[in-house]
């Protein structure tokens, strides 16, 4: 028996809220009444008590294993070893000492081949993988030439009007890309079909090159803005993806829930637990009424999730993360392999701890949530924020050192050559098991709602969201919490300290004109009927993918394929996200 | 935070285009509700036309348009445009997000009379808010000054 | 006549969102124009939405202006959230539902925040009303304030009231319902979409039943119509009942007495604040009076006693 289970392992004496008798517990009194609190008296508290960053949890001064026994910690049941059931100490039997994660970087910005130089770039500074966003008039379902999207185009994100503009994106030397992530939700259908075309044109071998393609519609309608269909609809399309991917590739990952944009939105890690897990069951619920099992799908899901400032809250979340994923699908959906058990996750530093002010700083900031990440368990693969953040998208510099910050952890720092370090820590353990304990309640609150979808429907995470962002945009305006370059020290006057990444505009005049070029030189006939083949499938039922995919290779655009298929799903009211209005 | 007014400041928040970063629209809300000013909420994906005419009819004394995904050289300046043709050139423009400062003197040029970057206290939004409105006030003739609502308290 | 007046008369835009401003600031100027304005009023007819906070009255609102634009009809909106009692901010979200009518002329949607004002309107909601109406809009749409049982001041404003009701709200709501049920001209359920609509249904056509058995024969009977607002369900029947309501308020020659009623009420409510007001600056005025003022801030007196005191001193 280790230590820490002799320890906690109640017996009359030591057991829970029978503790003042014990022995820990009169030494524990002791050191307060003898050691600390004299020393209290003198220097007090700089904060009483200090709170953690975005649950704002007291912490306590001294964690021991009084805390573990608070909730009722049992060394096999929390925790288990890696790769086994539930996977709280990890997913990979060997931690990070065979493999370590692959690193990756989001990118998105301009033309197909503005984006393929720059993701060349990117391979060469050292990543293996990427994650492409989209400019907004593509993930929202509008052509480049749309009225409604002027001064968007290539702006935030890669323009897609036309599987050519892929196929110029694509321009990439696939024997050194690893991994590849697609973000286009909302029309994932069109944007899955596209990749699959120009892969297969590219002449990639399909059944080798890992794709994976978020299909995240249901966080878009909560806290990201990217839809188009009502959520009913959204879930339906994302459905046909997934079900695709699954019969068709099924070495490719058909879904992730970015619980990383929940965060950004002012998610606490119980919510971003809670609400993650109760998204993915509206998925899995959605494949198991497609005749699926459980031990076929649960493998297929995939997380994004990322860690702030606040090192154990960070490191906890992962934890519980995978513990409770585990526990989920065996004790609710009573899957039964462990890879229907076993969460696949990639992970990354916030970006919302990243400032405007004294840019460098952030690279400190980068630093620690990175490595919070390998502590916490990094998973598959790891993506990086970049310091220029609150600027503009990244520029190559800031690319570099962000790239280099993940090898440095990796190498430098020695979090990764054993595994789950940070395991048997009084406050991480407590900590854990009170973010699990505290988001099974509100998943229980969700489920009475009616799940995800209805709580979607309803407003109610957008609403608990606007509470959040209220609450913690004033910890900071109050002095409550300390944020270097924002309210602690500031530089009167500061300068710009870094070059940023500028955009030529340009580049959406160009895109229009390649486009209207492009509708000039096709089969209208044939694309008004594959246009139609779409609005079939989408009345009646059928796979999207396929039509899609058809009328892509006749050079149906991207914006008249969702046209299509808004014809029949109608529109979201861009009102259902407006947290507290 | 500022005292009740008969005449509380009106402004119309919005976001246009396809920017959906909704945490700094809210928080900047609620705070300017917070020093007693009527936020008006236009709401996301909105036109520059559709702003504009929502301005006219809450007679809002300010639009206050948040963005965050570059779209602004764009937007800003058509919504400026179009709001001195409609005849709300006496309206004051505001912005905040991401607005690098190689792009400010195009929106200042253009109209936009504030620009509030990320970190922006939002009590010194309401104070900018406060003291142009106080100021406009004090501007108008006297005769639009109203009597104080309630009796005098001990 | 005014500028502002006169553009106002024209149905311009800028001016009668000008002339609502100063009645909503109490800016001299607004009385002025109101005036002027009020021969050309008494056309619109106005209607009031109230019911529980969420309800989705600002969705139907939507919904109706929609269902009224098909019907031709120039459609006012006033939309009414509550005022913060502490800085008197409010976050004015109604219009958010109903922005893609934004661009469409024979539309005007108007936010307004309480300002004090319990009731589930503010002071100057009347007065607005009396703007869209001389504008020429046909219809004008008033949405309270969400409200429970006491805030229904919209009665006496408005020709038709109509009360939004949800299922799954939960016991407290017996209450409302109670207190809503009494004024309703129309009865909206509205989320007939949500489990739960059969129940609340039958419970309240139940209770309109009871009500109606105690009114005269020719009264009117006030429909309950089941609606999903979001999808602009029961929308055409809604507006169907708004007319009748109003029909049968012309044919019993209500229409107009409602009209002077509402006038009525709101000469008293004038009168009321006023006369409070004067009487208050009086009595500060003089020492006697103003010591019993500041004895009724000192609890040295009850303020009854000291009510009757003043009025008899001031000989009303
Ligand atoms: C959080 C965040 C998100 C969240 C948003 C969640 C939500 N519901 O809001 C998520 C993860 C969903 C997200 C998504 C995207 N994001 Co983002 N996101 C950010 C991030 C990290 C912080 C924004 C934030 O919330 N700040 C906190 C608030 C409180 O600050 P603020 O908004 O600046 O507001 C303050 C002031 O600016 C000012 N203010 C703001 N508005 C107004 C309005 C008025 C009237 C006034 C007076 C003042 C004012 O007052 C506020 C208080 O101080 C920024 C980077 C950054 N630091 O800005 C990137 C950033 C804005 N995102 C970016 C991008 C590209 C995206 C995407 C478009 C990616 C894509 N290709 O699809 C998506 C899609 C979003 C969409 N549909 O628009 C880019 C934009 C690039 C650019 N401008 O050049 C940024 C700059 C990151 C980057 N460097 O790439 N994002
Ligand atoms: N399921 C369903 N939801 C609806 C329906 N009508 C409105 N809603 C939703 O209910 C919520 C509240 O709608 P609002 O129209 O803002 O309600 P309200 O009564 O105006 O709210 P307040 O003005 O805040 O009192 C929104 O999320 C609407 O989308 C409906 O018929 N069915
Ligand atoms: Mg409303």
């Amino acid at each position: 028996m280790s230590t820490i289970s002799k320890l906690v392992t109640p017996t009359p004496e030591t057991a829970p809220g029978d503790g003042a008798t014990s022995p820990l517990a009169q030494a524990r009194a002791s050191w307060e009444r003898e050691t600390r609190a004299p020393y209290v008296a003198a220097n007090p508290d700089r904060e009483t008590p200090p709170r953690s960053q975005a649950l704002r949890w007291p912490v306590e001064p001294l964690y021991t294993p009084a805390d573990l026994d608070a909730v009722g910690f049992d060394y096999l049941k929390d925790l288990g070893f890696p790769g086994q059931y539930p996977f709280t100490r990890g997913t990979n039997p060997n931690g990070h000492r065979s493999k370590l994660w692959t690193m990756t970087q989001v990118t998105g910005f301009g033309r197909g081949e503005d984006w393929s130089k720059r993701a060349r770039f990117m391979l060469e500074q050292g990543l293996q993988g990427l994650i492409l966003e989209y400019d907004l008039p593509t993930t929202n379902g509008y052509d480049s030439d749309d009225p409604l999207v002027e001064g968007e185009v290539g702006r935030a994100g890669l323009a897609i009007d036309s599987l050519q503009d892929l196929k110029r994106a694509l321009d990439l030397p696939f024997e050194r890309l690893r991994y590849l992530m697609s973000v286009c939700n909302a029309p994932q259908p069109v944007n899955l079909a596209m990749l699959i075309a120009a892969l297969e044109d590219k002449g990639v071998d399909l059944s080798k090159f890992g794709l994976t393609i978020v299909n995240g519609i249901l966080i878009e309608y909560t806290c990201v803005g990217r839809y188009i269909y009502p959520p009913v609809h959204g879930l339906r399309v994302a459905t046909d993806c997934m079900e695709y991917i699954i019969r068709h590739h099924p070495n490719w990952a058909p879904i992730s829930i970015i619980s990383a944009q929940l965060q950004p939105a002012k998610a606490t890690p119980v919510q971003e637990l809670a609400f993650s897990l109760t998204i993915a069951m509206a998925y899995i619920d959605a494949l198991l009424a497609r005749g699926f099992g459980i031990d076929e799908v649960a493998p297929y899901f995939h997380f994004v999730i990322n860690v702030d400032m606040d090192f154990f809250e960070g490191i906890c979340k992962l934890r519980a993360f995978r513990k409770m994923w585990a526990r989920l699908m065996k004790e609710r959906y009573g899957a039964t392999t462990p890879e229907a058990m076993r969460i696949r996750t990639l992970t990354s530093p916030t970006t919302t701890a990243l400032t405007l002010q004294q840019p460098l700083n952030n690279i400190g900031r980068l630093a620690i949530m990175a490595t919070a990440c390998a502590l916490g368990g990094a998973g598959e693969t790891m993506s990086t924020p970049l310091h220029d953040e609150a600027h503009s998208l990244p520029a190559e510099q800031a690319i570099r050192v962000g790239a280099a910050i993940q090898h440095l952890v990796a190498h430098e720092t020695g979090v990764v050559d054993t595994i789950d370090p940070l395991a048997g820590s009084y406050y991480v353990e407590s900590l854990t098991r009170r973010i699990e304990d505290a988001a099974t309640e509100e998943i229980a609150r969700i489920d009475k709602l009616g799940g995800a979808l209805k709580a979607i429907e309803t407003g109610y995470f957008q609403r608990a969201l606007g509470r959040e962002q209220y609450e913690r945009n004033r910890e900071i305006e109050q002095g409550r919490r300390k944020w270097v370059g924002v309210n602690h020290l500031v530089l009167p006057d500061e300068k710009r300290e870094i070059k940023i990444f500028r955009l030529d505009e340009r580049v959406e005049i160009e895109q229009i004109a390649r486009l209207r070029e492009l509708r000039a030189h096709r089969d209208e006939a044939q694309v008004a009927r594959l246009l139609e083949a779409v609005r079939e499938a989408a009345r009646g039922g059928a796979n999207l993918v396929p039509p899609c995919m058809a009328a892509v290779r006749a050079d149906a655009t991207h914006g008249e394929l969702c046209n299509a298929m808004r014809d029949v799903f109608g529109v979201h009211k861009p009102d259902s996200q407006l947290a507290g209005m | 935070m500022t005292a009740k007014s008969s005449r509380p400041l009106r402004i119309l928040l919005a976001k246009l285009g396809l920017d959906t970063h909704t945490v700094g629209i809210t928080v900047v809300a609620h705070a300017l509700r917070e020093a007693g000013m009527e936020v008006i909420f236009a709401g996301l994906k909105q036109t520059p036309e559709m702003v504009v005419s929502a301005a006219i009819q809450e007679d809002v004394d300010v639009i206050g348009i948040s963005s965050l995904s570059a779209g602004h050289t764009r937007s800003l300046p058509r919504l400026a445009r179009l709001l001195r043709e409609q005849g709300g050139a006496d309206k004051l423009l505001i912005v905040g997000g991401v607005i690098p400062e190689e792009d400010q003197p195009l929106l200042e040029a253009a109209g936009v009379a504030r620009i509030f970057t990320m970190g922006t206290d939002t009590r010194e939004i309401a104070r900018y808010l406060n003291d142009w409105w106080l100021a406009r006030l004090a501007r108008a003739e006297p005769a639009t000054r109203t009597e104080p609502s309630a009796p005098p308290r001990q | 006549m005014t500028d502002i007046g006169c553009a106002l008369l024209a149905g311009q835009v800028a001016a009668g969102a000008r002339a609502i401003r100063w009645l909503d600031d109490q800016d001299p100027r607004g009385r002025e124009v109101l005036r002027e304005i009020f021969p050309h009023t008494g056309r619109a007819h106005l209607v009031g939405i109230t019911g529980p906070p969420g309800a989705g009255k600002s969705t139907l609102v939507d919904a109706l202006i929609g269902e009224q634009r098909a019907r031709g009809r120039r459609v006012g909106v006033i939309a009414v959230d509550p005022s913060s009692p502490f800085t008197g901010g409010a976050i004015l979200g109604d219009r958010v539902r109903m922005q893609r009518h934004a661009l469409d002329e024979g539309v005007f949607v108007r936010s307004m925040g309480t300002r004090g004002q319990a009731g589930g309107l503010s002071r100057s909601t009347y007065d607005a009303c009396l703007v869209l109406d001389a504008m020429g809009y046909d219809v004008v749409l008033v949405e309270t304030v969400g409200v429970g049982q006491d805030e229904i001041d919209i009665v006496s404003l408005a020709h038709t009231t109509v009360i939004v009701m949800v299922p799954g709200l939960g016991d407290e709501v017996q209450a409302i319902k109670a207190g809503l049920l009494e004024v309703g001209d129309v009865f909206l359920l509205n989320k007939a979409d949500r489990d739960g609509v059969e129940q609340v249904g039958r419970e309240l056509e139940l209770m309109l039943h009871l009500r109606g058995q105690d009114g005269e024969a020719a009264a009117w009977r006030p429909p309950l119509l089941r609606m999903v607002a979001t999808r602009g369900e029961g929308t055409g029947a809604a507006v169907d009942a708004l007319e009748a309501h109003a029909a049968h308020l012309r044919a019993s020659g209500q229409y107009q007495r409602q009209a002077g009623l509402r006038s009525y009420h709101q000469f008293t409510a004038t009168l009321r604040e006023a006369a409070t007001r004067r009487l208050l600056e009086r009595a500060l005025r003089h020492s006697a009076t103003a010591a019993l003022v500041a004895d009724v801030h000192d609890l040295k007196v009850d303020p009854y006693s000291a009510a009757e005191a003043l009025l008899a001193q001031t000989e009303l």
